[in-house]
């Protein structure tokens, strides 16, 4: 699936799928101005960004966000580390 | 004819975050001159209004607008979406460093908080934790709000109010005071000490631990303070509400 296929309502069911080298290229990078990518792990360690990073990206050096692979969120299991 | 013009410390923001829109012009101007006349306006260390709809404009702090981490500047981190009505974070993977950290300031002298405008699943609005806690975190009807202390309450209190301003608050080493819309929430017990040894975050937990809890709670405003009294939290609620309201994105 892609993010031409999904609605607002739906952003926060689907994340963006990265291989581990795309995920590399955007450590550290705008995906807009004032405002970082943050590629985090789902609970099956894959490397997923958000629809929103993907939907609101207008770095040139970064458009190809908009045509990742969108799989269902699935958060690591909870773990009340603020304890 | 005499013209009028803004609070220095108001105009400096304006300027700063390049604030075109009169209505948002004053209602920044009042905000200031509200906290200046309550004597809550030196307390503050940062204040975000999230006024101007864009990243780049929401994230000065109002109380030093200059565009550096030690201004407090926000860094927004993951998927955000910035609007005229504030900032949301997507609950997935977004944060705003403040650049703030708890141990540089006084054990017993410190609040924090953010005006909200909607309820989310996992919340946790603002914090940081490492050996010790300052967060005010909620999961789903289970509220915990700590400040300065390594023991963990696990008190379980369920608010009737979850948007509209949330404030923690210690003036001493007993006691710090929860307060929703001005109404005290509960008076937590736990004697602080010690304070986080890492930066507050907004929209998610900045915690030395794997788990963010990550929240999708939309800021209006959100703030860190020197410790507020009853009083002082009161008026400063009045004045986050006129804020709001002149701005048309009460709730």
């Amino acid at each position: 699936m892609k993010l031409t296929e999904i609605k607002s309502d739906q952003y926060t069911t689907y994340v963006g799928l990265l291989t581990p080298k795309q995920k590399e290229l955007l450590v550290g990078q705008l995906y807009t101005n004032d405002s970082y990518f943050n590629a985090i792990q789902d609970n099956l360690d894959n490397w997923i960004i958000s629809v929103e990073e993907m939907e609101y990206c207008d770095n040139p050096e970064f458009l190809w966000v908009k045509y990742l692979e969108l799989i269902l969120y699935v958060p690591k299991p909870s773990i009340n580390t603020f304890m | 004819m005499k013209k009028f013009s803004f609070d220095a410390d108001a105009q400096a923001f304006i300027t700063a975050a390049s604030i075109t829109d009169a209505t948002e012009q004053n209602a920044i101007n009042n905000l200031v001159g509200s906290l200046k006349l309550y004597g809550i306006w030196s307390k503050m260390k940062a204040l975000y209004p999230f006024v101007g709809g864009t990243a780049s404009t929401h994230k000065f702090n109002l109380k030093d607008p200059r565009d550096l981490d030690a201004a407090f500047r926000l860094s927004f981190t993951g998927g955000w979406t910035h609007s005229s009505t504030g900032a949301a974070p997507n609950g997935t993977n977004a944060f705003a460093d403040t650049f703030l950290i708890p141990i540089n300031y006084s054990q017993n002298n410190f609040s924090f908080g953010c005006y909200l405008r909607n309820s989310g699943s996992y919340n946790n609005y603002m914090g940081s934790v490492d050996t010790y806690r300052n967060y005010l975190l909620a999961l789903s009807t289970t509220y915990y709000a700590q400040i300065n202390s390594s023991a963990f309450s696990g008190t379980t209190i369920i608010p009737t109010q979850t948007t509209k301003l949330h404030v923690i608050s210690r003036t001493l080493s007993t006691t710090a005071s929860t307060y929703i819309n001005g109404t005290l929430l509960y008076n937590d017990n736990i004697i602080s000490d010690g304070r986080t040894n890492r930066s507050i975050w907004i929209g998610g937990l900045n915690s030395s631990g794997g788990f963010k809890y990550y929240s999708s709670n939309e800021h209006a405003l959100s703030f860190i303070c020197d410790g507020l009294n009853f009083t002082e939290i009161t008026n400063l609620t009045n004045s986050v509400n006129t804020y709001q309201t002149t701005l048309g994105r009460q709730v």
